[in-house]
């Protein structure tokens, strides 16, 4: 199974932390948590999916314990493949270098609008909310990663409807 | 044109079966197979046999060093609370129900009519005991409690014993277990989730009475740095909880590391 995910999963823990000693300790937590408590990936509907949020998870307490310690390489340098058609690149690299500054509910949501190019219904079905509150949060995060972001940062576009 | 998301593409990308119709969009947009050619390629260049069997025995080494499930007793600190409940039930509330009964009876002989207007004492008392009009006593709601569950958690250090209402501070050695107190007959489920994903159950979905439980299990911390959240609720709340990250409808209590 690290052998099927792990280029793809370390690519994500890169991105979100944009460091690369940090996306290790991260895929390694990853494995640890799969390991102790990996019943929930048997019964996935995604196991590539369940593994990301897992990955977001391990990326995510390693950016509330140590963010003033990262690197922080720019994306580019970080991410052979690209952004997915359809993302605005813009966005994603707004909210890749914005990451730290969210909560963490801001984090899980702006992942899934901004990383994974989730639609907001999609979003919302993930998380259990309505899609009423997922588009509010959206507003928040683009409104606080535009303070937060440099001026000359386009406005970003509400995550797309990827598939009817 | 409508792509998928970038999650649907790398699920494709390393042979995950996906809806219907999906292939085809990948067949017949050449950004789709472009990215999906690309992450392919990533995927090729994944970790080797060894590498993955070195990556997987140091997260083994890793698992091994973290919580630990322990089914040992309740702690000590049920039997003061034991002593107390008793005092409560055979003094206090017998105290309790006798002040009752003399205020009902001393209200009785101070009838308004035969009481002077002027007189404080009667005044306090025609306040205190005056009947609501009966329209108004059947509009009045009977007594309803907010509901849900009061967390708390006893953690056990160095033999010495300590109950946290917020937020519990951990180290190595240290042992948690929650206590919840209901006002009424609910079902629930208790569990420690930790930050990392991990997920332990300390309390089994059971229908337990008002009064305060002890979760039947403990955890226990090594000396991997674990933080994470108790979650107290109904087995889908928590299941929610720990499959969203969002800690609506369930009573939380949050677990942080404390550098030994």
């Amino acid at each position: 199974m690290y052998q099927r995910y792990g280029a793809l999963l370390s690519r994500r823990c890169r991105l979100l932390l944009r460091d690369p000693a940090q996306a290790d300790d991260a895929v390694q937590e990853l494995l640890s948590v799969l390991l102790r408590r990996g019943e929930g990936l048997r019964a996935a509907e995604s196991p590539y999916r369940w593994l990301c949020r897992a990955a977001d998870r391990a990326c995510i307490d390693l950016l509330r314990r140590g963010k003033h310690l990262r690197a922080a390489v720019d994306i580019d340098d970080l991410d052979p493949v690209g952004v997915a058609p359809g993302m605005d690149p813009e966005a994603r690299y707004a909210m890749v270098q914005s990451l730290e500054r969210l909560d963490d509910g801001q984090r899980s949501l702006a992942i899934m609008l901004f990383i994974d190019g989730m639609s907001q219904g999609e979003a919302a079905e993930e998380l259990g909310m309505s899609r009423v509150t997922v588009n509010k949060r959206a507003q928040d995060i683009r409104s606080q990663l535009r303070i937060s972001h440099t001026p000359s940062s386009s406005d970003m576009r509400t995550s797309k409807e990827a598939r009817s | 044109m409508n792509h998928p998301s970038s999650l649907d593409l790398e699920a494709f990308a390393v042979g995950e079966p996906l809806p219907a119709g999906f292939a085809d969009h990948v067949e017949a947009c050449t950004a789709c197979a472009e990215l999906v050619g690309k992450l392919q390629a990533l995927v090729a260049t994944g970790p080797s046999a060894a590498e993955a069997g070195a990556a997987v025995a140091r997260a083994v080494a890793r698992a091994e060093a973290m919580i630990e499930v322990a089914n040992d007793a309740p702690p000590a600190r049920q039997e003061p609370k034991r002593r107390l409940w008793l005092l409560a039930t055979s003094v206090i509330t017998p105290l309790a129900a006798a002040a009752a009964i003399l205020l009902l009876a001393r209200s009785e002989s101070l009838q308004p009519a035969s009481a002077p207007a002027s007189s404080p004492a009667t005044t306090v008392t025609r306040i205190q005991m005056a009947p609501l009009p009966s329209a108004v006593a059947a509009a009045e709601p009977e007594t309803q409690f907010k509901g849900g569950a009061q967390v708390a958690v006893v953690r056990e250090r160095a033999g010495q014993q300590a109950r946290f209402s917020s937020t519990v501070r951990v180290r190595p050695g240290d042992r948690i277990r929650v206590e919840v107190a209901l006002d009424r007959e609910q079902a629930i489920l208790g569990a420690v989730l930790g930050d990392d994903g991990s997920y332990l159950e300390l309390m089994p979905d059971a229908v337990r009475g008002p009064g305060t439980h002890f979760s039947e299990k403990s955890a226990k911390f090594d000396a991997a740095e674990t933080r994470g959240t108790i979650l107290i609720g109904t087995r889908e709340a928590v299941a929610r909880a720990r499959s969203t990250h969002q800690l609506d409808g369930v009573t939380t209590l949050r677990i942080e590391w404390e550098s030994p």
